[in-house]
């Protein structure tokens, strides 16, 4: 339930600052301008706080490994490689090329959907760390400074922190079209934790091994 | 007569300038600014100022040697433009300009002669000005018979201080901007590799500004005290309480800036009330300079005053001769630079989009495929075995051997209640 709860921080978060980044780019909306720097600095900090936060967290709240059980496992370990995605990078690539007809079987997070999600964090450290350098109060700080030097200076480290963005805005792309292309129940799950019944997989075998055909 | 006023030799001097004695303590306050010293320190700045004047109406000149390497002449221009007399002026009389190709009455051997001489008695400030150009084996640079890399190491070697005066000294400035043919840098860097041991002090601009060079020399020439000037260097080598702080902290358009009224058009109402100049590329927020503060030709304006966005002129990096100003600021009306794949130059805003939009679209056809593929209700149906299993059944993943009676044991325990058993031959995760 509490990754709900920063998934949906994550979610508000990423407009915010997508939506007052633009606005500090280039004054499209001149008026909101003073707003969108607070609200564009106070997010960054949710963003990042938020981070850590669900990194932490991963550590002490137990979640299901797959889909389609009720077992529940440390949630790190959901983001390690685990058993069931074994073998299973190309054939999940293939899945999502059409070049195979079956659906993999898999862990909860597949292996492309597991590597793009572990970048996330990253890339949010990686924006926290080049917004404090682009910010009036940090960006003079002995690290902030040496690391603008490293990138050439303060357009360059503006460009990377821009294309931080779109990277963001792609990724964002992908994972609303992957997460609901083939139906809406993992949204219903990470945003109102709703779970309906379905196929049963039994990790201890690695394999699918009845269907719930119960609504909870 | 004893009731008789007397004035000194020094208030002379200045009533001969046309500065009074009030005006010279004013002065002085400002010279101590301009050194990075308190106000408070005026007293002493007086007196120091008052025994170098003296000594210079002695000939105790403070030598210094002016040499141009790839230079437009610009910053001589701007230092030679002071006419009032000023702080400026009042301290610029006190060096004796030895060596200047633009400035020197003396031309062609007579002058490098007093240039050889003043290196070799030591004792002395050289000023460079312009890029150092390493192209060609120094030979994009040849003045009076050497190349220019040798000019500046000869004068660097025995120099109290390096000012390298400008932005194309500090760092190449537009000269190291692409391509670069000429293989241009800056002084410092350039020392740096030739294993010359000199105290380089970066002033960049285009121009610099005359009173920053002034701002340097009275540390040395008036104060004597070349420590001070360490003192004040950040690690670019640059006076701090210059370069310290961004146009943008201390511009006077930054309230237009808070309230959100910008200029988005020459010419405009907008630009007519003041307004800022960011829509319109102004790069103050990332360009350290006290412009603002300190403004330009004898303290009258600036270039936002004059309503020119800042083109970021003062950004120079000594150790990367490709952060130099022209290179991260061009097309200076833009909000980013350009960028650069060989020849071909790009908005990064235009290629971000570019990108954006080709995910966006190819997205929408995978769209069209999932759709014509049935995949859209729940996905495809899930394999019944692993591929990889399926070659490797000596080494499975999956057990995919259990009998009814172990599946419905398994699927009670997984999912809280029994359920039928898995006879189907569909699929469709949870």
């Amino acid at each position: 339930m509490i990754f709900v709860v920063t998934h949906w921080i994550n979610l508000i978060a990423m407009i915010l600052l997508i939506i007052t980044g633009f606005c500090i780019h280039f004054p499209f909306w001149p008026l909101f301008m003073g707003i969108a720097r607070g609200v564009h600095v106070f997010f960054g900090f949710v963003l990042f706080l938020n981070c850590v936060f669900r990194v932490i967290a991963a550590f002490f709240v137990k979640t299901s490994p797959t889909g389609g059980t009720r077992e529940q496992v440390p949630d790190y370990q959901t983001w390690l490689p685990q058993k069931d995605n074994r073998h299973q990078a190309i054939e999940w690539i293939k899945y999502y090329l059409f070049l195979r007809k079956t659906h993999p079987l898999g862990a909860k997070l597949g292996v492309p959907q597991k590597i793009s999600y572990l970048l996330i964090p990253i890339l949010i450290v990686a924006m926290f760390w080049t917004g404090l350098c682009l910010w009036a109060p940090t960006m003079t700080a002995a690290p902030m400074a040496a690391t603008t030097n490293l990138v050439g200076g303060l357009m360059s480290m503006r460009i990377i922190h821009y294309f931080g963005m779109y990277v963001f805005i792609i990724f964002m792309f992908i994972h609303i079209y992957l997460a609901n292309v083939e139906g809406f129940a993992p949204t219903k799950l990470m945003f109102i934790h709703k779970e309906h019944g379905g196929l049963v997989y039994a990790p201890e075998v690695h394999d699918i091994v009845g269907e719930d055909l119960e609504t909870h | 007569m004893e009731n008789q006023a007397t004035i000194t030799e020094f208030d002379s001097i200045l009533a001969s300038r046309g500065v009074t004695r009030r005006d010279f303590m004013k002065l002085a306050g400002a010279v101590a600014v301009a050194a990075g010293l308190s106000e408070l320190a005026a007293p002493r700045v007086a007196q120091a100022l008052e025994e170098s004047v003296i000594g210079a109406t002695k000939g105790d000149l403070y030598p210094v040697i002016w040499i141009e390497g790839a230079s437009c002449t610009g910053c001589t221009e701007s230092f030679a433009q002071i006419e009032t007399p000023d702080v400026a002026t009042v301290v610029l009389d006190l060096i004796s300009l030895n060596y200047s190709e633009t400035l020197s009455a003396a031309a062609g051997h007579s002058v490098e002669e007093a240039k050889a001489q003043t290196i070799e008695a030591g004792n002395y400030i050289l000023v460079y000005e312009g890029a150092v150009l390493e192209g060609w084996g120094g030979n994009a640079l040849r003045v009076a018979g050497e190349v220019g890399t040798a000019a500046l190491v000869d004068a660097a070697k025995s120099a109290n201080a390096v000012v390298a005066l400008g932005s194309c000294a500090v760092n190449g400035g537009w000269c190291a901007a692409h391509p670069n043919p000429s293989n241009a840098m800056g002084v410092q860097e350039y020392l740096k590799k030739a294993g010359v041991e000199a105290t380089v002090v970066n002033v960049p601009g285009c121009p610099a500004n005359p009173e920053w060079l002034m701002s340097v020399l009275v540390d040395v020439v008036v104060m004597k005290d070349p420590s001070l000037l360490l003192a004040r260097l950040n690690d670019m080598a640059m006076p701090n309480d210059i370069f310290g702080q961004t146009i943008h902290d201390n511009c006077e358009r930054r309230g237009h800036f808070e309230n959100g009224e910008f200029v988005y058009e020459f010419g405009s109402e907008e630009e007519a009330k003041g307004y800022c100049l960011y829509p319109l590329g102004c790069r103050g927020p990332q360009t350290k300079s006290n412009c603002g503060v300190i403004l330009w030709n004898n303290r009258r304006s600036w270039c936002v005053q004059a309503g020119a966005p800042c083109i970021g002129c003062c950004e120079a990096n000594p150790n990367n001769p490709g952060q130099n100003w022209v290179e991260v600021n061009t097309p200076f009306y833009k909000r980013h630079r350009d960028l650069r794949i060989g020849d071909w130059t790009f908005q990064p805003g235009t290629i971000a989009l570019a990108l954006t939009g080709l995910v966006a679209a190819a997205l929408v056809v995978h769209g069209f495929g999932m759709k014509v593929s049935g995949r859209m209700d729940g996905g495809a149906d899930f394999e019944k075995i692993r591929k990889w299993d399926e070659k490797h059944p000596d080494k499975s993943i999956g057990k995919y051997d259990l009998t009814r009676e172990e599946k419905a044991e398994l699927a009670e325990k997984n999912c809280g209640h029994a359920v039928p058993e898995d006879d189907s031959e569909k699929g469709g995760q949870a």
